[in-house]
């Protein structure tokens, strides 16, 4: 059966080489990820938890209709623009690109403040991620002369999840970092560097790689353009706190004026 | 005691991993637990928490880790139960739709989720019983099945009629049911144009050139052939046609079958003249006489189709006839014949039609076995008759015999023309196409070595959503050499044109019919069977059920076995007792 793919993000399709061998690495409820030989990661499937640069979207039936037919460790091969599995090809040379959406100065970061205002995050008190500790690294991020291989050490790879809390917290300060820079640069090689160990799930890894270069999905960057509310509560429905997680990180950054 | 349980690169959502969590904490016996991938951060939270454990030291990032305090040592177990019955999540569910099997109609019942269809592929000798027993169950009955009496298939379809139930079939080899394909169908796109059809290729023909304008079929709705026999007296179509008619999704409602018993179509067309929306009909082998108001009487399976979508559109039936133009081959004196090889048996009957059209002189009265036409000089042969399958595949799915007509007919010196259709879609050949490619290139270099010339035309009945892939089957078959058409009438046609014919497209007058009144209203379950995703129960061929699957729908397999041991007398037996006044409650049950 051939499907379409309905939109791909840029660095799934700088993924997509001909001949290119994926594995299919995980399957979740709204779509499934796949993993080349270097341990790059594509996720394929809907937009309830927005798309992402790493990304090949699909329409919910399409998404059905593959993710009944395939199981983990089935392989997929680019073959004539499409990720070909042995019961269904999906083409993506039709496939409109994702929006990178880079355009960090549209962010409106008074009001994003205002708005983050009605949100609580006081439940963080009692976790391993007080205030007072993300409140400290942010702090640390500003200063070059700060060692703070020891805090992303603390922050990586913790907490529940498929993305620990942690990562998500460090995707959210990256994003608040872009939209108002503050990270001296030598910080971002060092977290560069340590994501590269194996500190974190793979999953989390794609994330935070992409965070490092300005690149989140579309539930954070719609932050930019609408800093409404109901944006932030439409990011926060994303995962069981990982959403929340984001931004959480994004508030923090912001609140450190 | 501190218990440690790692599943190695394993993955699951966030939220499936809390609720585990939740569960695990929750069950009797069990101190404390902690759930969490197992990255060095997390490795050092469980030591901190007091659920440090030397096994933990072999988790790694991409493993899900669980650590459980409990005295009791036997509740380890059960944790692991839970955690892989709750880990399976997603591969669980595929588990579960493998073990939807059953052996009997009780089974298959309860397997199924609200079942509405049932799709019976078993021998023809069993498939009127078992399609009884569909009605009995209150499901609609798609018998893909042949060999079926016509008096079992009257009395089936008395039955469901009765019952507000549909029997498609028996030998009704397409359908398309709320976009759900069935048996050897293409993969359409849904739209606003409802087909019944009374011929398995000719809704092919039809429903892939909607598609392949950009509209769309949900429901095609295939009857079987003998539907408008004066004995069947078209029940299944006026109920297919009634049910399109008040389904508002439905803009134009087209209708496909060889020209019925002369009472049966004025039964037909006098349904269709109470109904207010476009109709456009296909008596595939009569010549259309007048057109009507609200009834546009097409020739041809493309015009039918174009003429849909321009209905579709709102726009006014406008259908001009096509041919290929500038076919760059050279033809002797000598070369006259048309040869075409079908796999699709109405397309060879267009054909026929079309040849006896512009060549009447030369047309034989009686039809000679093996041959849908004989003429002098042409012919056009259905591959899929039973004469040619028996003990063989269908041409659909095996390329032995055309190939072997490609040869001979190309090695005859008399041959202009050799036309030859592929159809795709679900149950056809993966790559037909390239199984022809080499023969016909073969066949088109001989006869030039030959000193002659010669026009293989090849048309491709599918669309780019079937498997095989529409673009790719004719961009196989240019490349050998094969002059594409894009319809079958465009192929007969170009054929035709070739050898110095033509066909006439009548041109019509509008004329008006008196006709009585007609009762439109259509049993709920026939609505909700075309309204709705079908839950299919899928009796005999297994590859059925996978195909249902992959298009989302849900389908439960019956593995279904003769009873009594294949008596078919004791079999009738136990089917009345099973069904002993409608009562299913405390029959035997098949098993």
């Amino acid at each position: 059966m051939i499907l379409e793919a309905s939109a791909i993000g840029s660095i799934a399709l700088e993924l997509l080489i001909e001949g290119k061998k994926f594995t299919v690495h995980s399957i979740f409820e709204k779509g499934w990820n796949i993993i080349d030989c270097n341990g790059e990661l594509i996720f394929l499937g809907t937009d309830e938890n927005g798309t992402f640069p790493f990304g090949i979207l699909l329409d919910q039936q399409t998404k059905q209709t593959v993710r009944a037919g395939i199981t983990a460790g089935d392989t997929f091969i680019v073959r004539n623009h499409r990720l070909s599995h042995s019961r269904f090809d999906i083409q993506f040379d039709h496939a409109k690109m994702l929006p990178l959406n880079m355009d960090f100065e549209h962010a409106n970061i008074n009001k994003l403040k205002e708005n983050m205002q009605q949100i609580s995050f006081e439940s963080y008190e009692s976790t391993d991620f007080e205030l007072a500790r993300v409140s400290e690294l942010i702090h640390k991020l500003q200063d070059s002369s700060e060692n703070v291989e020891a805090d992303f050490r603390y922050f990586i790879g913790r907490g529940q999840g498929l993305t620990p809390t942690g990562d998500d917290i460090l995707v959210g300060i990256l994003y608040g970092h872009f939209i108002h820079p503050f990270i001296a640069p030598n910080h971002l090689e060092t977290l560069a560097n340590l994501i590269k160990e194996p500190l974190t799930t793979t999953v989390s890894q794609r994330f935070l790689t992409c965070a490092i270069k300005g690149l989140f999905s579309s539930k954070i960057t719609k932050l930019q353009y609408d800093s409404s509310l109901e944006s932030m509560k439409s990011l926060i429905k994303v995962g069981s706190s990982s959403g929340k997680d984001t931004l959480y990180g994004i508030c923090m950054t912001l609140k450190k004026e | 005691m501190l218990y440690t349980i790692i599943k190695e690169n394993t993955y699951q959502d966030s939220i499936v991993l809390m609720l585990l969590s939740n569960k695990l904490s929750a069950m009797d016996g069990v101190n404390k637990v902690s759930i969490m991938m197992g990255t060095p951060a997390n490795k050092d939270i469980f030591k901190s928490s007091g659920l440090g454990t030397d096994e933990l030291e072999n988790a790694n990032p991409n493993d899900i880790v669980v650590v459980v305090d409990t005295d009791q040592e036997d509740k380890v177990s059960e944790v692991e139960a839970e955690i892989e019955a709750e880990l399976k999540g997603n591969s669980a569910a595929q588990d579960e739709s493998k073990a939807q099997e059953a052996h009997n109609w009780k089974k298959a019942m309860e397997l199924a989720n609200n079942p509405n269809l049932a799709l019976i592929s078993i021998p023809g000798q069993y498939a009127a019983m078992e399609a009884e027993n569909a009605l009995n169950e209150g499901l609609h009955a798609f018998i893909f099945s042949d060999n079926v009496s016509k008096e079992d298939e009257v009395k089936l379809k008395q039955k469901a009629h009765e019952k507000g139930l549909l029997v498609m079939g028996p030998d009704c080899g397409t359908g398309i049911i709320h976009g759900l394909p069935l048996a050897f169908t293409n993969i359409v796109k849904e739209g606003d144009i409802g087909v019944v059809g009374a011929s398995g290729t000719g809704i092919q023909e039809v429903t892939t050139i909607i598609d392949r304008y950009g509209k769309g079929v949900t429901n095609a709705i295939g009857t079987g052939g003998r539907d408008l026999s004066t004995e069947v007296g078209a029940i299944t179509v006026l109920d297919s046609i009634k049910a399109l008619n008040q389904d508002p999704k439905v803009n134009v409602i087209t209708v496909i079958s060889k020209p019925p018993a002369e009472e049966v179509q004025q039964k037909v067309l006098n349904v269709l003249r109470n109904i207010e929306k476009p109709v456009v009909t296909l008596f595939l082998g009569d010549k259309p006489a007048y057109q009507e108001e609200n009834i546009y009487h097409a020739y041809t399976l493309e015009e039918a189709a174009v003429v849909s979508v321009q209905l579709s559109n709102g726009e006014k039936p406008n259908f001009e006839p096509k041919i290929v133009e500038n076919v760059n081959v050279a033809l002797k004196d000598s070369q006259v014949g048309i040869k075409g090889y079908y796999s699709g048996g109405t397309l060879a009957s267009e054909a026929a039609m079309l040849l006896k059209d512009a060549f009447k002189d030369e047309v034989p009265a009686e039809k000679k076995e093996a041959y849908i036409l004989k003429t002098k000089h042409h012919e056009i042969i259905d591959l899929g008759d039973d004469i040619y399958t028996q003990g063989k595949p269908h041409p659909m799915i095996d390329p032995e015999k055309r190939i072997e007509m490609l040869e001979t007919s190309g090695n005859d010196p008399e041959t202009a023309v050799i036309m030859i259709d592929n159809v795709i879609g679900y149950g056809s050949h993966d790559d037909m196409a390239n199984e022809l490619a080499p023969t016909i290139k073969r066949v088109l270099e001989k006869a030039h070595q030959d000193g002659r010339e010669l026009a293989v035309l090849a048309t491709v009945v599918g669309t780019e959503q079937d498997p095989q892939g529409y673009d790719k089957q004719i961009a196989t078959l240019k490349e050998s050499g094969a002059i594409i058409c894009e319809t079958n009438d465009q192929m007969v046609r170009t054929a035709i044109s070739l050898v110095g014919g033509k066909v006439e497209q009548p041109v019509l007058d509008v004329q008006n019919f008196e006709h009585t009144k007609e009762d439109l209203s259509v049993d709920e379950k026939i609505m909700s069977l075309i309204n709705s995703n079908p839950s299919v129960i899928n009796i005999g061929l297994k590859s059925f059920t996978e195909a249902v699957k992959e298009s989302g729908s849900e389908c439960v397999q019956f593995n279904w076995r003769p009873m009594a041991g294949g008596d078919e007398k004791l079999m009738k037996v136990l089917q009345f007792l099973n069904y002993y006044e409608g009562d299913t409650s405390n029959g035997l049950q098949n098993n």
